[in-house]
């Protein structure tokens, strides 16, 4: 409603004084405006973190559902003798979660902390997710690469790509990482005797 | 055997060049890994497990357990010096600590946190020496009733307690224990959403788990955060580190208290070291004499934490060692350590392998003297490891956790798996839901399955046999009357809240 407002008594002061210049930025305009900023984001990142939370409650109860079926389609409920079965605690479980997810979503759509803004907000920074997942799939692709290549070299691999990540430019810092996998292979394969594999691509 | 000769027995044992060099090994470990945020007990210890089950039980134990208390020690260093708990235990300290540090008294600071944490740590492990045995003898008595309702009453607990809502807690406790159900059946033997693989007959290797879920998760959130901030100076001379005499007599009340309130709050499964370090500076903080300064450098504000959370160490090992019931995170990867060796942790553990736990208790003693020692004059060279870029640390945990995983059973599954829990448990913080309760219920589902169907098959499927008998009837009772207070309590969620407030 007040950006309905605004712009119309704008245009109504420029057509009345165009001439006049433009007063000085007053400073506690600047902070006025500083913390209406932050007041946006605050209600945006309560408004995904409701969203979040609901669809969380979502897919946990349509996990929960899944893992029901397959747990009463798969196993036995109960023994030959009546006795609780190797189905009996997947059953109550998946039960339990099915209904902890409806409760979670149905909390954040209907309570009356998520709807007045009270309850505590997540951390969901997109650039800092960004990042850790990719560090997250550097781990991936040295895992995959641990066979063929072996450990020392997909080692390499990892502080490679987690270098160019993190945009590393020092130099020490380069010399320092790429030393990481060598000293890791000295300490766990030749003083600790554990036996790190070689690679399949060179055997 | 009593407590007395028990003790003996094991410093006899613990006093061996072997024991006492992983003893020091495994403090200062435990003191780096306090100090540097981003790698906590659990995560270290879950690494170290394939390295640490190549060594005598007694020896790998003691290097265990001087981690675990070995970073309570540290985790002040940062509260103090920078304002981030190295450890969620230092949480507490960073309040007063920070302040005094702000004053130019960070050496006293620090100084008063190590002296609070050696007495207080003296008096968690003599409580634990003589309730222990007592707890054990208790527990002997434990059947399949008792220890079912044990283990739901620990769960109750450990959800509760963790974390700001009880219902992610709930989530991730079934999660935990639906993770654990997975493998092979043993009253059946049939196999239980193993996929066909081969690997995952045996169940989901606990340590790919942990590692995965503590190491990796946080690595993964800390990536995130890359701000700096700045080192306050710290004194070089021992003697800038000692706090004056004024400080010592102002401070012994909160110690001792903090000592006495840790224990028996680390006793309770879940309860864990921030609970008590918190429990112990609200009760400092009203029973002071100068109340008004508490949260602008007073220093019986970073005794009374530090105290209790150095403390509760020693009550959490009751449970653990007689029960077999992990209070925390690290408490569920020491229960994992044990299992590996081939020790059956519960009330028996006491009687059949006594030549193991009372050297680990033997050592506990002996790691306070040893922790005392190293924090007063290297606390220098330890601040000096802050300035280390997180960007040098991370690449090098990651690594040691692909190492520490691939070593269990030279299998690139559980690698796979790491990977996977390393996702799961990132995610799990983004989405404040806590961990803890999913790592504890994995390792106490299958004992609490088995013992659910044993009692289910004694009383003929009738669950009336929880309350016929008094023990898991008190204990239920107990676990719902805790839910009931806790959730609808007012004055208890106001005391939830504050913890939240200063764990934000």
């Amino acid at each position: 409603m007040d950006q309905d407002v605004q712009p119309k008594a704008e245009a109504r002061a420029e057509k009345v004084a165009p001439a006049d210049p433009a007063p000085p930025p007053d400073p506690v305009d600047e902070s006025v405006d500083g913390s209406v900023d932050q007041d946006a984001h605050h209600q945006r990142d309560e408004r995904v973190t409701r969203v979040v939370h609901i669809v969380l409650g979502l897919v946990i109860a349509a996990l929960g559902a899944w893992l029901l079926y397959r747990s009463h389609t798969e196993l036995a409920f109960r023994g030959s003798n009546g006795e609780p079965g190797p189905g009996y605690l997947p059953v109550l479980l998946t039960t339990c979660l099915i209904g902890m997810g409806l409760l979670l979503s149905a909390v954040w759509l209907f309570g009356s902390k998520a709807r007045h803004g009270d309850a505590p907000t997540l951390s969901l920074d997109p650039r800092g997710m960004g990042r850790a997942l990719l560090v997250w799939l550097a781990l991936v692709v040295c895992a995959l690469t641990i066979e063929p290549l072996g450990f020392l070299l997909a080692g390499e691999v990892l502080v490679l790509l987690i270098m160019g990540i993190e945009r590393i430019r020092s130099i020490p810092l380069i010399i320092t990482l790429l030393l990481v996998p060598p000293a890791m292979y000295l300490l766990f394969d030749t003083l600790l005797e554990v036996q790190l594999p070689g690679g399949t691509l060179w055997y | 055997m009593n407590a007395f000769e028990g003790l003996l027995h094991g410093f006899e044992s613990a006093i061996t060049p072997t024991n006492l060099l992983w003893l020091i090994v495994g403090c200062l470990l435990g003191t780096l890994v306090g100090i540097l945020p981003g790698l906590g007990p659990p995560a270290t210890i879950s690494i170290l497990l394939p390295i640490a089950t190549g060594f005598d039980p007694a020896t790998g134990l003691i290097m265990m357990a001087g981690i675990y208390y070995g970073a309570k020690y540290g985790g002040s260093t940062t509260s103090i010096l920078l304002n981030i708990p190295g450890e969620s235990s230092s949480v507490v300290t960073c309040i007063d600590g920070y302040e005094m540090a702000k004053k130019g008294r960070a050496g006293q600071a620090l100084g008063i946190a190590a002296i609070g944490s050696f007495i207080a740590g003296t008096i968690g492990v003599i409580g634990l020496t003589f309730l222990a045995p007592v707890a054990a003898d208790v527990a002997v008595h434990f059947g399949p009733p008792e220890y079912s309702a044990l283990m739901v009453f620990a769960l109750l607990l450990v959800i509760m307690l963790a974390g700001d809502s009880m219902l992610k807690g709930f989530i991730s406790m079934f999660i935990g224990l639906f993770l654990a159900t997975i493998g092979t059946d043993l009253f059946s033997g049939e196999q239980r959403f193993t996929g066909g693989q081969i690997e995952l007959a045996g169940g989901i290797e606990f340590i790919a788990l942990s590692v995965g879920i503590f190491a990796i998760g946080e690595v993964l959130v800390n990536i995130e955060d890359k701000t700096e901030k700045k080192l306050f100076e710290v004194p070089k001379k021992l003697r800038e580190l000692l706090p004056s005499k004024q400080d010592i007599k102002k401070s012994t009340p909160a110690m001792l208290q903090g000592g006495v309130v840790g224990f028996l709050i680390g006793i309770l499964p879940g309860a864990g070291s921030t609970v008590a370090s918190f429990v112990s500076y609200i009760i400092a903080k009203k029973t002071s004499k100068t109340p008004e300064e508490f949260g602008h450098g007073s220093i019986e504000g970073v005794a009374a934490p530090e105290a209790a959370n150095n403390s509760e160490t020693g009550g959490a090992m009751v449970p653990l060692l007689t029960m077999g019931i992990p209070g925390s995170g690290t408490g569920a990867v020491l229960l994992g350590a044990l299992v590996l060796y081939g020790l059956n942790p519960g009330p028996l553990l006491f009687h059949e392998h006594g030549d193991v736990v009372w050297p680990i208790i033997a050592s506990m003693y002996l790691g306070n003297v040893a922790l005392l020692i190293m924090n007063l004059p290297m606390v220098p060279f330890f601040a000096k490891l802050l300035n280390t870029p997180y960007k040098v640390l991370y690449p090098a945990i990651l690594l040691i956790s692909v190492v520490g995983v691939y070593s269990v059973n030279f299998s690139l599954f559980d690698v796979g798996l790491l990977v996977v829990f390393g996702l799961l448990g990132y995610i799990m913080r983004k989405l404040d839901i806590p961990p803890a309760p999913l790592v504890l219920a994995f390792v106490l589902g299958p004992i609490a399955e088995n013992s659910i169907r044993q009692s289910l098959l004694l009383s003929d499927n009738s669950p009336i046999i929880y309350l016929q008998r008094p023990i898991s009837a008190v204990l239920i009772g107990v676990a719902v009357l805790l839910l009931l207070v806790l959730t609808f309590g007012r004055r208890a969620r106001k005391v939830r809240e504050q913890v939240i407030e200063i764990d934000a």
